[in-house]
């Protein structure tokens, strides 16, 4: 039984490693695809109306405050840890926009209180801009929010024109509102 | 302070790491100058690895109880209204802790291995020992630098995020450790398979040592899949148990193909066959069962399970997979050759023929299930395009397929290895086939009207009959020659045949799992209605009137309560209570499906919307013989356990001398 067989080469073996390259060569094509890319049904159509509470304090925030202008409507919370990573790229992002009144940035407190929220907000730097609050994510879910954050880009005209899931950079925010500001 | 404890499972980690490396390196000096000192060194760096990881989980969970919200991924999994159970079952919360209990497994496993083999099997346990520490050390490196759970934020959060809702049930929280257990399980028969593989030994002793770690790891993988269903059905309020999503797949493929290779190690053991084909098996289901691993982990497919999906991550995991796959693969196409023995299969109608049709229908449903899954990555690399493969495909091609392997099922165990004929076959089957054809016409006329349910019931009567028939016939011939009563016989057949008894079981409970899926698959009744008081809906055998539907409050939530009375044909009334639920703290709303559970079916109601004042919309099941499923899951177990107290006969070293099969029904399950 241990006597040496004669060394040919297999049918079998070229397949097993013909299907292991294919699927090697897919599964690492498949890690540089953009996983966060999640067709949204909302992408075109016209943003829900909201009317809600300003974070600390009793008055409302509605989205027709802000007709004629591009609203960024950023998703956020003190218990999400990516909120932290893209929190220097929301402030630097404002600032850069703070004198174009075209652009209007919006936070949205999603599942939070006003306490650990306003304490994250001392921490890591207050917005220049308002936020609102979704404490039992009821807009969430009008939203099809997915994870956190998640950052809607609102168009003049009062359509979603576009969505980022996950940590914001400088480059997707600078381009989605470039893309946004664009549409009629 | 518990912010050092944390300190001391990431010390107790990255030393196991550095023990891990110490361990290949002994073993690999042992090897090269014959020195079992150094064997001995790896030994107990891999037992002590052991201590060391459960003391680096123990942190973990510790830092759980203790609400430790400094921990990272304490914060994140866990907030300080969160109940006891939910906060020590939130170490496999999330993907961090996921890995550290894979890990925790591996090192559990290996070290009980290593200790009950050590003696028995001192040639292979070299390999053995290199290719399980390294398995550990590529998990280690893993979760010290990419995924680590002992990460600590300063200033500690007040409170944390909480766990993922989904994840606080009871079913649920043990649903991933049991299918964990089950995919590290198969890592001792895979590092058996390896030492087999270098050593080219061609004999059955790899196969007969890991028979019991391959029952373990094969009943626990079963387990793992049929709780994540049974939570499914009970918890989601969708009505069914299996959606071929991409993640249930994942844990579906190795099963399949550990399936087959619970059926085929026998034709190892008895006949010295399939050797090469056997180690093919096991590498394939311990490459599947880190598949599925990345592809839950790496968010590679777009599934409702990818809670945490990250690319560098992902291409760690895959790394490592293809050094896996190189590795053992690459071994198999090298030395794969040195194991095939002289013998062949002689006959086509024989035991053995039997075991490789069963593995030919395995092998396939693996790859198709394989096929689906890939497809649409495979469509979005290539075109761009999302697509998604639904439930139609996967049962229109399973089914044909399982129902070869159910007809197998009854004939491979009653099929003597080596040879039989046709007559015999005639003589042995030609009653229970009989039978079973009655028993699928008769079906026809109970309502039955799809081809694949009526080939199903008559196979399923099949299989049970021809079982029974056998074991009778044994027993019959047992009493002949002992003298015994019937009963003492069938206790005496059974308890010198756990290995072909735990199989019979085994495949009883099958039978049973199967008519549940078949009752519920293809006869379930489905219907949403808008109700409003007192409107009535037909489901199954029960009527059902609406009642009313109010406010109601529970300790942790509000929940807008409906009452449904039922009433079935046969008179019995009841009172069904579905709800919709809100938590306020997580502000998480739940369906709670009001389930009447019976042995005949399931009647299942959930509350949709309220469209007006006191109207609202309802969707009412009638699953048929859901329940069996269940049942026959813990006969399936039982079946298991039985087979498992057959102990493993002692070989030592590589004296295993292929021992030729002398009874023809000796053994059923491995």
């Amino acid at each position: 039984m241990t006597k040496t067989q004669p060394r040919t080469v297999h049918w079998w073996q070229f397949m097993l490693v013909g299907i292991l390259l294919f699927m090697f060569i897919l599964f690492a094509a498949g890690l540089g695809r953009d996983t966060k890319f999640i067709p949204s049904p909302l992408i075109g159509k016209p943003a829900f109306a909201f009317d809600i509470r300003k974070l600390g304090s009793d008055e409302r925030i509605k989205l027709e405050d802000f007709k004629g202008k591009v609203v960024i409507m950023n998703y956020w919370a003190s218990w999400c840890a990516s909120c932290r990573d893209e929190h220097h790229v929301l402030l630097g992002g404002a600032k850069a926009y703070a004198d174009n009144k075209n652009v209007q940035f919006l936070g949205i407190n999603h599942k939070d209180t006003d306490e650990a929220a306003d304490s994250f907000l001392e921490r890591m730097g207050r917005f220049p801009y308002p936020s609102g609050v979704d404490a039992q994510g009821r807009l969430a879910l009008e939203f099809g929010v997915y994870g956190m954050p998640e950052t809607f880009f609102i168009s003049k005209s009062g359509i979603v024109g576009a969505k980022h899931i996950g940590p914001l950079t400088a480059e997707i925010l600078n381009a989605k509102i470039k893309q946004v500001e664009a549409m009629q | 302070m518990s912010g050092s404890l944390i300190e001391i499972g990431l010390g107790a980690t990255s030393l196991a790491l550095i023990l891990a490396l110490c361990a290949m390196v002994c073993v690999c000096i042992s090897l090269q100058r014959t020195a079992p000192a150094f064997l001995h060194t790896a030994r107990h760096a891999l037992i002590l690895n052991f201590v060391l990881l459960t003391l680096g989980c123990f942190t973990i969970v510790w830092s759980f109880v203790v609400k430790d919200y400094s921990v990272l991924y304490v914060a994140q999994n866990s907030n300080s209204q969160l109940p006891l159970l939910y906060r020590l079952t939130a170490l496999w919360g999330a993907h961090e802790g996921s890995l550290m209990l894979w890990l925790w497994f591996l090192a559990a496993f290996t070290a009980v291995a290593v200790l009950i083999h050590w003696k028995t099997h001192p040639l292979s346990m070299p390999y053995v020992m290199l290719t399980l520490a390294a398995l550990q050390i590529g998990f280690m490196v893993f979760i010290l630098f990419l995924s680590n759970p002992f990460v600590e934020i300063h200033p500690a959060m007040a409170d944390g995020r909480d766990l993922n809702p989904l994840l606080q049930d009871p079913g649920l929280a043990f649903h991933p450790p049991t299918l964990y257990m089950g995919y590290v399980g198969f890592s001792i028969p895979f590092a058996f398979a390896i030492a087999a593989l270098v050593r080219g030994q061609s004999g059955r002793e790899w196969v007969v040592t890991t028979r019991r770690w391959t029952l373990f790891a094969w009943v626990t993988l079963t387990s793992g899949i049929l709780l994540g269903g049974y939570w499914a059905y009970y918890e989601l309020g969708w009505g069914g148990y299996w959606a071929w999503d991409p993640v249930e797949n994942a844990s579906l493929m190795p099963w399949l193909t550990g399936t087959a290779f619970l059926h085929s190690i026998m034709a190892q053991d008895q006949r010295n066959l399939f050797q090469t084909w056997n180690v093919f098996l096991i590498i394939t289901t311990f490459a599947l069962s880190l598949l599925g691993t990345f592809l839950v982990r790496s968010g590679v497919l777009t599934s409702v399970h990818s809670f945490a999906a990250d690319p560098g991550r992902g291409a760690y995991i895959l790394l490592f997979l293809i050094a896996v796959a190189v590795i053992s693969y690459g071994l198999l196409i090298w030395r794969g050759h040195r194991l095939v023995g002289p013998a062949k299969i002689s006959h086509m109608v024989s035991r053995e023929s039997a075991l490789l049709y069963n593995n030919m229908l395995f092998v396939a449903a693996a790859i198709i299930v394989l096929t689906g899954t890939l497809y649409p990555l495979a469509i979005e690399v290539l075109t761009g395009e999302r697509v998604s493969v639904a439930a139609p495909y996967f049962n229109k091609v399973m089914a044909p397929l399982m129902l070869g392997i159910v007809l197998l099922m009854g004939l491979g165990p009653l099929i003597p290895w080596r040879k039989s004929s046709l007559k015999k076959l005639r003589d042995q089957f030609a009653l229970p086939a009989g039978l079973a054809v009655l028993v699928a016409i008769v079906s026809t006329f109970l309502g039955a009207n799809d081809l694949i349910a009526i080939l199903a019931i008559g196979l399923v009567a099949f299989v049970f009959l021809a079982t029974i028939m056998d074991i009778v016939r044994a027993v019959k011939a047992h009493m002949k020659s002992t003298d015994r009563s019937w009963s003492s016989s069938l206790v005496s057949l059974a308890s010198n045949n756990q290995r072909r008894y735990g199989g019979f079981i085994v495949h009883m409970g099958v039978l049973v799992l199967i008519i549940g899926v078949v009752g519920s698959g293809f006869f379930r009744e489905e219907t949403t209605v808008t109700l409003k008081p007192e409107a009535q809906v037909q489901a199954g055998p029960y009527t059902l009137t609406f009642m009313s539907i109010g406010p109601s409050r529970g300790p942790n939530y509000s929940e807008r309560l409906a009452t449904v009375n039922w009433k079935h044909e046969n008179g019995e009334t009841g009172t069904l209570t579905p709800s919709k639920r809100t938590y306020p703290v997580t502000g998480t709303v739940t369906t709670e499906a009001a389930i009447l559970s019976t042995f005949l079916g399931d009647l299942y109601v959930v509350l949709g919307n309220e469209t007006t004042q006191g109207s609202v919309v309802t969707r009412v099941f009638w699953n048929p013989l859901v329940n069996w499923i269940w049942i026959g899951w813990m006969v399936v177990l039982l079946g298991v356990l039985f087979a498992m107290t057959k102990r493993a006969p002692k070989i030592i070293g590589s004296q295993a001398t292929p021992k030729d099969a002398t009874g023809s029904s000796e053994a059923l399950a491995t």
